[in-house]
């Protein structure tokens, strides 16, 4: 499909609906829009509007109900775990909130720790992470491990692990949020700048007013919907 | 993912629960360890006892007179028999081209009352036990020949005798060999009241227990047909047994066959041998089953360590998959991680049954000099295909233990695992 290519994100009607015993929650009703390779894109709108839903989809964590999403010429919504799996390992890097490093590994085998998994070996996977490592500014912390670093140092970490795979694009879900604005500011600094250089898509998740700021396009969500598409250049 | 990673990361997260890896363990130790006793006690049994086989031979077979099922007795207690091993029989068989050599054996009664008369002084002794050398038991080792010959003059007139009787006497062990030659009596007592005593020189003196002493077959002979006031003894009652040796195992199993169509009870050695290899099969089986039995518990615990691991690491699966973990790469983590709990267990295992083994094998021998049971032998045999079967079992056990719970962490959903605190 031609439109699939021009864009690296489109969703089409797409809705996720979750079921908690009788009652039925539509995190998300019928959204359609498309991202353009490279964009940053901000998703705002208040909690249950939709916006960390419409990230896990497009992060291959969580299926739609309803509707196409396309990320890549690859349509996730009707596609088998394997595929999710691909998706995942190829094609997107997640920053969390909560950081979500594994508290036993250092930093450089906190971010290597993805290459594991495509079957490289340890020295190249170390060699990759010291270089992405330096690139996020803790050239001095590689061996730290999360608990020795600062909240802005552990969000540096997992920002380092989400482009270790050199996604096309990097899903990140409030990654200020449990940081003071100082360090929130120097965080989106950082992606922005990574946006900028290595030319990745990057869709955020936020609260946060400033933070959205630096976003290219903001698209606003509430119940589900979208009622503002930002500016779609 | 790579094997050397795989190992490592188990390895890792095995590492970081020591103290529960370590009991997990001990039920794997456990069932190993009885299982390598066991089956090694299995294994060494076995061997002592083909090894008495084979230095008594295969070939040779082993004729008893056949009695009457529900019979008679005779005056003296006896079973009454229907077929007398006879000198003919002996004669026939000695003819026969596949026959090396036939040696007939006369027991002598329990009960029957003698003594031996030395120095003008009488000690009670006994003659009703002792096999010749001609005829070995397979089970015990031959005694130790102190002084003179290990064995009567077939001719008669001569004995060997116990250094227990001679220091009864009041000889001590330097004074044995000048006792070789020296003429001595064996005097039996009938219960009717007379008594005889039969003129004999000391032969030889070996290690005999207690107060036995070894006579040929005539002395033997005379004795008995003292005893039974019946000088036709042998062609009344024959021979007790009879030991054939034939030139190969073909010929035993004929002349086995001969024979039985004789109305002879025959025994062969490779039919108890047959009857003995089932017999420690059977045995080995039961054995190994207690030891498998505790690995069926040891699995069970290792399940349940297993499941309490996949629900800590909820959160872990949920990144390593969110970073790109395939389910099946975390199923393989969590088997490895279970496998690697057996193997563990299993070298722990293994070198503890081994160790046990070597302290009985040191340990049994000297119980059984203690308690004046002259055996000896290794009892306790770990081979290297135990070694290997034990492994691998251990191993295997833990591999299924952790395929369960590997599969619920294989197959937990990546959102709901990232939310879990």
């Amino acid at each position: 499909m031609s439109h699939t290519t021009q864009a690296a994100i489109r969703a089409i009607g797409l809705s996720r609906r979750f079921e908690v015993g009788e009652i039925q929650i539509h995190a998300l009703r019928d959204v359609s829009l498309a991202v353009a390779a490279g964009q940053f894109v901000a998703l705002v709108g208040p909690s249950g509007s939709g916006k960390s839903t419409f990230l896990n989809l497009v992060g291959g964590l969580d299926r739609a109900t309803r509707g196409e999403l396309w990320i890549d010429g690859v349509e996730l919504s009707a596609s088998k775990e394997q595929t999710l799996t691909e998706h995942r390992r190829k094609r997107v890097g997640f920053v969390f909130q909560s950081f979500n490093l594994l508290p036993r590994l250092t930093a450089l085998e906190n971010v290597a720790l993805p290459l594991m998994f495509r079957g490289v070996s340890q020295s190249q996977r170390l060699d990759r992470a010291q270089a992405l490592l330096e690139q996020v500014g803790l050239a001095g912390r590689m061996e730290h491990r999360p608990t020795q670093l600062s909240g802005g140092e552990q969000q540096r970490v997992a920002i380092a692990r989400a482009l270790v795979n050199r996604p096309a694009i990097v899903l990140a879900d409030e990654p200020t949020g449990n940081l003071d604005s100082t360090t929130g500011g120097e965080i989106m600094d950082l992606l922005r700048r990574l946006n900028r250089e290595e030319g990745v898509t990057l869709l955020l998740v936020t609260h946060d007013v400033e933070a959205a700021a630096f976003a290219d396009r903001v698209i606003q969500l509430r119940d589900g919907r979208i009622v503002e598409p930002g500016d779609t250049s | 993912m790579r094997t050397r990673d795989m190992l490592r990361s188990a390895l890792g997260n095995l590492g970081r629960h020591k103290a529960r890896t370590a009991l997990t363990t001990v039920g794997v130790i456990v069932g190993i360890l009885t299982i390598v006793t066991m089956v090694s006690l299995g294994i060494g049994v076995q061997q002592e006892m083909l090894g008495a086989f084979d230095s008594v031979g295969l070939e040779t077979l082993r004729l008893y007179p056949e009695t009457e099922e529900m019979g008679g007795f005779d005056l003296f207690g006896q079973p009454q028999r229907t077929e007398l091993l006879t000198p003919e029989l002996v004669e026939e068989l000695q003819a026969r081209e596949d026959v090396l050599s036939v040696t007939p054996y006369l027991g002598l009664p329990r009960g029957v009352q003698m003594t031996l008369r030395m120095d003008g002084e009488e000690i009670r002794a006994d003659a009703s036990g002792q096999r010749p050398a001609s005829i070995p038991d397979p089970f015990e080792t031959p005694p130790e020949t102190l002084a003179g010959v290990a064995e009567p003059p077939q001719t008669g007139g001569g004995l060997v005798v116990g250094p227990d009787l001679l220091e009864q006497f009041g000889y001590q062990p330097e004074e044995f060999p000048g006792l070789i030659g020296q003429e001595v009596e064996i005097v039996v007592y009938a219960p009717r009241g007379e008594s005889q005593a039969f003129p004999l020189s000391i032969a030889g003196i070996s290690e005999l227990r207690w107060s036995n002493v070894s006579l040929a077959m005539p002395d033997r002979l005379a004795l008995l047909e003292w005893w039974y006031d019946d000088p036709e003894y042998l062609a009344h009652r024959g021979y007790d047994e009879v030991m054939v040796r034939t030139e190969s195992l073909n010929a035993s199993a004929q002349v086995a066959d001969w024979v039985s169509s004789r109305g002879f009870d025959v025994q062969s050695l490779k039919t108890i041998l047959d009857i003995a290899n089932r017999g420690m099969v059977i045995l080995q089986t039961m054995l190994g089953s207690v030891g498998g039995l505790a690995l069926l518990v040891a699995s069970i615990g290792i399940a349940n360590t297993m499941i309490m691991a996949v629900y800590e690491r909820t959160k872990e699966i949920g990144i390593l998959k969110a970073v790109g973990a395939a389910p099946g790469q975390i199923r393989a983590l969590f088997v490895v991680e279970a496998s690697l709990i057996g193997l563990l267990g299993g070298v722990t295992g293994t070198i503890l049954g081994w160790l046990l083994g070597k302290g009985l094998n040191w340990l049994i021998p000297k119980i059984l000099e203690w308690q004046d049971v002259p055996m000896q032998g290794t009892f306790f045999v770990v081979t290297w295909w135990l070694v290997l079967a034990a492994l691998a079992f251990a191993t295997l056990v833990g591999l299924l233990a952790g395929l369960y719970p590997a599969a619920r962490a294989a197959r937990l959903a990546p959102l709901d695992a990232l939310r879990y605190e």
